[in-house]
């Protein structure tokens, strides 16, 4: 009993250190609840809105998640096309390479401007966000099979271009660079589909938190912020997991 | 050679993205939400539009500075305090991940409250930045080679110099990585802290325009901020290249 | 320890499956028109240019014929040009100079037939498949249909029928190289090319495995060419053995075998295998002192 209080303390003490900071500086400076609410009243208006935030959230991880599969399958498909191609590859390197460093939060005006407002618009940033990343972690994976494989290939007379390599070589080799994209994109997906819904006014967590804020019901907005904090979390560790699981398949 | 080759590929790549941005502008595929490349290069030049996006990248520039600088700061510390002293750095981990995962635009009226409108933009783009540099510097003391461990350990060295003299330099690559991927972490973060009522800014500017159907100074801002964030990395990685050099990694 | 257990288990409790499967294979080659193919080397060269106009003469004006059927080792200091000439038969390298030919054909043409079979010291399995699946493998990869009975009896002829859902992370090194040999093995080439496929074993699982590559060499007449660092396995294998020099690699020595077959673990401790292994360990440490002194 005592050690496992002393495990979850080890572990956690800075969140547990932070939810106290965060009561004592609510109740030593009597704030107003319009500024900043307690724990508790963030805890109740989870528990008492259940239903509704199960379903607002539900929204915002399907609407992330099709965004980041839809990225990731268009990822692979013109990493394939590109690993084929050599030339494509040459000319999209570059701009894989420029369009990392885009400050993603500065086009989703832009994505909104041109794709108007609903949340099929949430889904074309959450896709738009992962097709990069993806794409040149499952390139690099295509490029990677190491020489005696690819030896092995060509003495029983397959080319290392074609599509029978891709289909048994190339495309499992990429595998653990595509988990680990997921596992490095997941968690941010969640929180562009949050600020794209935030931004837009579409259905979602991130929509509960500017509703709220303008209701003035602060205890709504924090509740919502949690809840998105708590998923991505979860999908980190989600996708954490699943990596870990099925990466070791990988070391010969 | 090579280098030549590379540049022709660059070359190639960004004009032919540019060729396509401008006949998908004139033809107008995405409606109005796409001008031809002119256009928004016209308008940018105009001088009073120079002018204004000028002054908002100054002051988006500005605060992702201190942001990356205080944010990098904060993140090197904490990791480093974590090898102090053992028995802290699981909760600094799970804390880190906790604080990372909080949403910056749930933070944003938080911020609001507790450091002002005015300085909001530098501590979302320094929250932003902690995390990626924490992460680093922990993978960075990770891959301390045991022997390297050992070696202090059998000489007795106290926490602190070892840290200093044997994790640190050997974390040292690993955490201007984290430096790296953090500077285009802060220009975001500036930005996004702008929406919630700062007065001036490139983040202002993007979501004023983005209201007012003001589709050329939208696209300006935007790939201001781009080339802003662009230019902050390569930076980087030309400082780490020569710096690594130095060090003989 | 448990790897050692393995093998010796696998040694005995597979003899009689061996003796079910050994008809098989001799009546499938009898049947076939295609032979163990005999290779011709003439005035082979290979030259590596390392940038700013040095080059390396990797090998050097090689000239070899080898029977259809036989077991050729080669030896030589690390870095003499071994791997390289053995690329070059296989078809994955070009010659500078000179022609190779199996059978009468290109080598390319020979990979294009489905003709050789390669396994080398990093056994290149592919991870996320499993044994059996690694070797039926050469089959997909050729756009040929999977024949699943060939796959099950090389799994057996290796001594790893347990084994054929292992995924190579669950399998010793020494079991890792059987299943690179099969499925070296499994298109029934006629040339099989082997580069120190037991390099990175232990000495004990080294010998077992010789002793098994001898076992199945003998059931498959297959021409073969191995390369090794070890002068008893190269002794304790081939027919001829071809001794390499270093800078530029050429052919020192080409010595004879005179030792009787079937082979087995008791052949090591026969005279004439103890007279040929000081004879040739004395040659290439002179070759080898020779290429440091230059
Ligand atoms: N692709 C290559 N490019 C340049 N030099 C090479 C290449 N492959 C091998 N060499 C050189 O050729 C020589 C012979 O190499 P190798 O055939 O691998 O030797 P061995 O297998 O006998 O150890 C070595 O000096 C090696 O550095
Ligand atoms: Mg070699």
């Amino acid at each position: 009993m005592i050690s496992t209080l002393k495990g979850i303390w080890t572990r956690y003490w800075g969140i547990l250190i932070l939810l106290a900071a965060w009561q004592f500086f609510v109740s030593i400076n009597n704030i107003n609840s319009i500024v900043a609410p307690s724990p508790q009243a963030v805890v109740l208006s989870l528990i008492n809105n259940a239903d509704y935030f199960a379903g607002e959230a539900l929204r915002t991880t399907l609407t992330a998640s099709g965004g980041l599969l839809l990225g990731l399958l268009l990822g692979i498909v013109i990493a394939a096309l590109a690993w084929s191609t050599p030339t494509l590859s040459g000319l999209l390197m570059p701009m894989a390479l420029l369009l990392r460093s885009i400050p993603i939060v500065a086009f989703v005006p832009i994505i909104v401007r041109i794709a108007g407002y609903g949340t099929h618009t949430v889904l074309i940033v959450t896709t738009v966000l992962s097709f990069f990343p993806c794409y040149v972690f499952a390139l690099s994976g295509f490029q990677e099979v190491a020489q005696v494989r690819k030896d092995f290939c060509r003495s029983v007379g397959c080319k290392t271009v074609g599509w029978r390599f891709f289909r048994y070589v190339a495309m499992p080799t990429a595998v653990p660079n595509i988990l680990t994209a997921l596992r490095v994109l997941a968690p941010t997906a969640l929180l562009v589909a949050l600020v794209a819904e935030f931004l837009i006014g579409a259905d979602g967590l991130g929509y509960v938190m500017l509703r709220a804020r303008s209701d003035l019901e602060m205890d709504k907005s924090w509740a919502a912020a949690l809840l998105a904090s708590v998923l991505s979390v979860a999908f980190f560790a989600l996708f954490s997991w699943f990596d870990k699981k099925y990466r070791s398949n990988w070391q010969a | 050679m090579t280098v030549a080759a590379d540049l022709l590929k660059w070359l190639v790549g960004i004009s032919t993205l540019m060729v396509f941005w401008e006949i998908a502008g004139r033809q107008a595929w995405l409606g109005g939400g796409l001008p031809p490349l002119s256009g928004v290069f016209a308008y940018a030049i105009e001088p009073r539009s120079t002018e204004l996006l000028l002054r908002s990248a100054g002051i988006t520039a500005t605060n992702a500075s201190y942001g990356f600088v205080i944010g990098s700061l904060i993140g090197t510390l904490i990791a480093c305090s974590g090898q102090i002293w053992r028995p802290l750095k699981q909760g600094l981990d799970t804390l880190s991940t906790f604080v990372n995962a909080i949403p910056l635009i749930a933070l944003g009226p938080l911020m609001i409250v507790t450091v002002g409108e005015q300085f909001t933009p530098m501590a979302t783009a320094a929250l932003a930045v902690f995390f990626a540099v924490f992460v680093a510097t922990l993978g960075g003391f990770e891959r301390v080679p045991n022997v390297h461990r050992d070696v202090t350990r059998a000489y007795g060295t106290a926490h602190w110099r070892a840290l200093l003299l044997v994790q640190f330099p050997n974390a040292l690559p690993s955490l201007i990585d984290g430096l790296k991927l953090g500077v285009s972490t802060a220009v975001l973060g500036a930005i996004l802290g702008e929406w919630f009522g700062a007065p001036a800014g490139l983040g202002v500017l993007i979501v004023s325009s983005m209201q007012n159907f003001q589709i050329n100074l939208l696209w300006s801002a935007a790939i201001i901020g781009t080339v802003m964030s662009a230019a902050a990395y390569f930076l980087l990685a030309l400082l780490q290249a020569r710096l690594l050099r130095r060090l003989g990694l | 320890m448990g790897d050692l257990e393995n093998c010796v288990m696998s040694n005995t409790s597979h003899a009689q499956t061996l003796q079910a499967v050994a008809g098989k294979p001799r009546e499938a080659e009898s049947a076939s028109i295609t032979g163990p193919s005999e290779i011709a080397l003439t005035n082979v060269s290979k030259t590596f240019a390392l940038g700013k106009g040095q080059t390396l003469d990797a090998v050097s004006n090689v000239n070899l014929n080898i029977a259809g059927g036989e077991f050729i080792a080669l030896i030589g200091a690390s870095g003499c040009g071994k791997s390289t000439l053995l690329r070059m038969i296989a078809g994955l390298e070009d010659p500078s100079q000179g022609s190779i030919t199996i059978a009468g054909q290109s080598p390319e043409d020979c990979i294009k037939r489905q003709k050789l079979g390669i396994a080398m010291q990093e056994h290149g399995l592919m991870p996320w498949l499993s044994a059996w699946d690694n070797v039926a493998l050469p089959f997909r990869l050729a756009g040929l249909p999977v024949d699943t009975e060939r796959v099950d009896e090389l799994l057996a002829l290796v001594g790893l029928a347990d084994f054929a859902q292992a995924l190579p992370k669950q399998l010793s090194g020494g079991m890792k190289q059987r299943v690179s040999i099969a499925r070296a093995l499994v298109l029934k080439p006629d040339v099989l090319i082997l580069d120190e496929p037991f390099g990175a074993l232990d000495a004990v699982t080294r010998r077992l495995m010789n002793n098994e590559l001898q076992r199945i060499w003998s059931q498959q007449p297959t021409t073969t060419i191995l390369v090794t660092h070890s002068v008893e396995e190269a002794v304790f294998l081939a027919d001829r053995i071809c001794l390499m020099s270093p800078r530029p690699g050429r052919l020192a020595l080409i010595e004879e075998v005179e030792l009787n077959r079937p082979r087995g673990l008791d052949t090591m401790h026969e005279p004439e295998f103890r007279q040929t292994l000081a004879k040739l360990t004395a040659a290439l440490d002179d070759v080898c002192t020779q290429g440091s002194r230059q």
